[in-house]
């Protein structure tokens, strides 16, 4: 018995760590803090280990769901993800100087700054990560069809450049 | 535009460095120092939020020992002489309860006119001196009296001397005639200064005639220095009060009642008469000339604004006319007068302010405040509660008409006043505002301000028991209490404060 527990447990960790660039850059550019990234991945690999995933399949955005759930735990304090996002740019956390400093480096670092965090998150997974709309939908908890208005509402705001914020 | 930007996205982003592979699955040890200052911040402000809820009664508490160390002391309970009424109302008395100890220290006779229960109707007393008009029929014929002023030392509480006015022969009056008044009807006033003694006595069927004299109380004659007589018209009884207006000049005030029922008086007329007692001014209640039937406060209050002007609060006491504030000149003349509408209750009682604002407290509660430099009115204000959420559960403050003597006194400087109102609050008259509220004893039939302003008395009545309470005029919390007082006096006459006792 034990020694299934630790085949498991092995097996999980080589997968968390093939999976673990990806997230990890997806989690820096949705939370903007990459600090808060290590802690929400290392998680929801405690997570994995107590209680693995239903499959193998997609578990890019289990891990992806599990992160940002943590996320907002670690956070404390903070909305629930949607009602967070209601208020948009106001419930923003701030930018560690890290964080920024990174995000100056990157051509992307000012659009993500437009978005909100729901809208970084869903561009990330989808165009990052490679879900699929009905993916997202049910790594974030919502309708696929406010996935698809999100995405489309955050590639205008970045077509816009920046000269729209709300 | 999609593709650009998936490739813009995966470009950027790969760039992100990433922490070592080593620590991709360990443990963070700073995650617990983040939850612990998660904790520490959330027990910051769960003892903010505490601290808050708790620094008011804490602050209270604090206050409350205060002030029992000062009344252990003695710093709040003063020497004083309370002087009561009691008696019924043919046959009155004046009490003396020297306080803190509470023992009543001596009761002059009055059979006369102490006071009624009307509001403010209590005998005038200013200066060191009082002066008990006395009519005695011991061992006389019936229908005789021998009639004199008794002379009390307020600041020792011992009568000092009589001043015999003679024998008189009552009126006959039929036995329901006025049967809250005294049958031999009589007031006095002394000045200020102790120097001159007013007494007026209403003669004649229905005391219709009013006999006024003036007396050099220095002398001790029982020769008047000038006499008067006022013979009035008009239906009803009268019943005269007098009041001085500085040493020259005196204010008879003349009640008409109903023959057979004192309780709701008719009218009242006013007369000004100068140091000679010739009459100056007159404003009889029939002529309409005093607004509100000239039911006018016996307190008087000087007219900063004028030399040897006057101040008078007039109000219907059945709120059957309006009101007014009104402005006396030296020889009594309206100079000006400034409406009290009636919708804002019956006034109480005034102050005048050192800005020369008068505020007036009216039953309702109202403070109108009125500029005495333009006699324009100011405001009027509803006096609201600035209480704690849950203190908004007791019922708002509410005027309560005393049975005898003053409803409300005010504080020396004018800006605060002391309402018997279920049973007592404190009014900041500058922002009409309930400040305090006493609590502990039963309903206040008399209130009255020690002479230097830091000691309250009320005259608390509890079912039939009768004590003096003695309040803190800045809190009023209660620092002490009296036993129970005899012959169920009404209302508080005037506080004195005692000579201090000789070597």
């Amino acid at each position: 018995m034990t020694s299934d527990h630790e085949e498991r447990a092995t097996a999980w960790e080589e997968t968390f760590r093939r999976f673990y660039p990806s997230l990890y850059r997806a989690l820096v550019a949705v939370l903007l803090d990459g600090e808060l990234a290590r802690d929400a991945l290392q998680e929801a690999f405690v997570e994995g280990l107590r209680r693995p995933p239903p499959s193998d399949h997609a578990l890019a955005g289990w891990l992806f769901r599990v992160a940002l759930r943590r996320a907002r735990h670690i956070r404390g304090f903070r909305l629930p993800l949607r009602l967070d996002e209601l208020v948009g740019s106001l419930r923003e956390p701030e930018i560690p100087a890290e964080t920024e400093t990174l995000l100056d480096r990157l051509a992307l670092g000012e659009l993500l700054r437009l978005l909100t965090r729901r809208q970084r998150a869903v561009v990330v997974a989808h165009y990052y990560l490679g879900l699929t709309q009905q993916e997202i939908a049910d790594a974030l908890g919502v309708r696929r069809g406010t996935v698809g208005a999100t995405l489309s509402q955050a590639l205008s705001h970045m077509r816009r450049g920046g000269s729209h914020v709300f | 535009m999609s593709s650009d930007l998936r490739d813009l996205i995966r470009t950027d982003l790969d760039r992100i460095p990433l922490p070592p592979d080593t620590e991709w699955i360990q443990p963070r040890d700073h995650r617990r120092g983040r939850a612990l200052r998660a904790a520490a911040l959330a027990l910051v402000v769960i003892l903010v939020v505490v601290a808050s809820l708790g620094a008011g009664q804490a602050l209270r508490a604090v206050r409350d020992w205060v002030e029992s160390q000062r009344v252990a002391t003695g710093i709040v309970a003063g020497n004083d002489y309370i002087y009561l009424a009691d008696g019924d109302p043919s046959s009155q008395y004046v009490q003396v309860v020297a306080m803190p100890g509470g023992q009543s220290s001596g009761r002059f006779v009055g059979q006369t006119y102490v006071g009624s229960v009307q509001e403010g109707g209590l005998v005038s007393v200013s200066g060191d001196v009082a002066y008990l008009p006395v009519a005695s029929s011991g061992g006389l014929p019936p229908d005789t009296y021998n009639t004199y002023l008794e002379r009390i030392d307020l600041r020792r509480g011992v009568p000092t001397g009589r001043l015999g006015l003679g024998f008189a022969t009552a009126p006959r009056l039929e036995p329901s005639e006025l049967p809250g008044t005294a049958v031999f009807a009589a007031a006095t006033a002394t000045s200020s200064d102790g120097t001159t003694l007013w007494l007026v006595r209403d003669t004649g069927e229905h005391g219709l005639i009013a006999s006024v004299d003036r007396f050099d109380a220095q002398v001790a004659s029982t020769t008047p220095v000038a006499h008067a007589a006022i013979t009035s018209a008009g239906p009803g009884a009268i019943r005269s009060r007098i009041v001085p207006l500085g040493p020259d000049r005196v204010a008879v005030i003349r009640e008409h009642y109903p023959v057979t029922y004192q309780g709701a008086r008719l009218g009242v007329d006013w007369y000004i008469l100068d140091d000679q007692l010739q009459t100056i001014a007159t404003y009889p209640f029939e002529a309409h000339r005093m607004p509100a039937g000239g039911f006018c406060s016996a307190d008087v209050r000087p007219d900063p604004t004028a030399a040897d002007g006057w101040i008078l609060l007039c109000s219907d006491p059945f709120l059957f006319q309006d009101g007014a504030v009104v402005f006396l000149s030296r020889d009594g003349l309206i100079v000006a007068q400034t409406p009290l509408s009636r919708e804002l209750g019956f006034a109480l009682g005034m102050t005048v302010t050192p800005d020369r604002t008068v505020n007036v407290l009216t039953s309702r509660p109202v403070v109108a405040r009125v500029d005495a430099r333009t006699h324009g009115r100011i405001d009027a204000r509803p006096v609201t509660e600035l209480r704690s959420l849950l203190d908004r559960l007791l019922p708002p403050a509410a005027a309560a008409k005393g049975p005898g003597g003053r409803s409300v006194v005010f504080s020396l400087d004018g800006r605060y006043a002391y309402l018997i109102a279920d049973p007592l609050v404190k009014i900041d008259l500058s922002t009409a505002k309930v400040v305090a509220r006493a609590s502990g004893i039963a309903a206040v039939g008399g209130l009255a301000l020690s002479e230097d302003g830091e000691r309250l008395y009320a005259l608390v009545i509890d079912g039939q028991t009768r004590t003096i309470a003695l309040l803190d005029p800045r809190s009023l919390r209660l620092a002490a209490q009296t036993a129970p007082l005899a012959n169920d006096p009404y209302g508080i006459v005037v506080v004195r404060t005692p000579l201090p006792l000789g070597p």
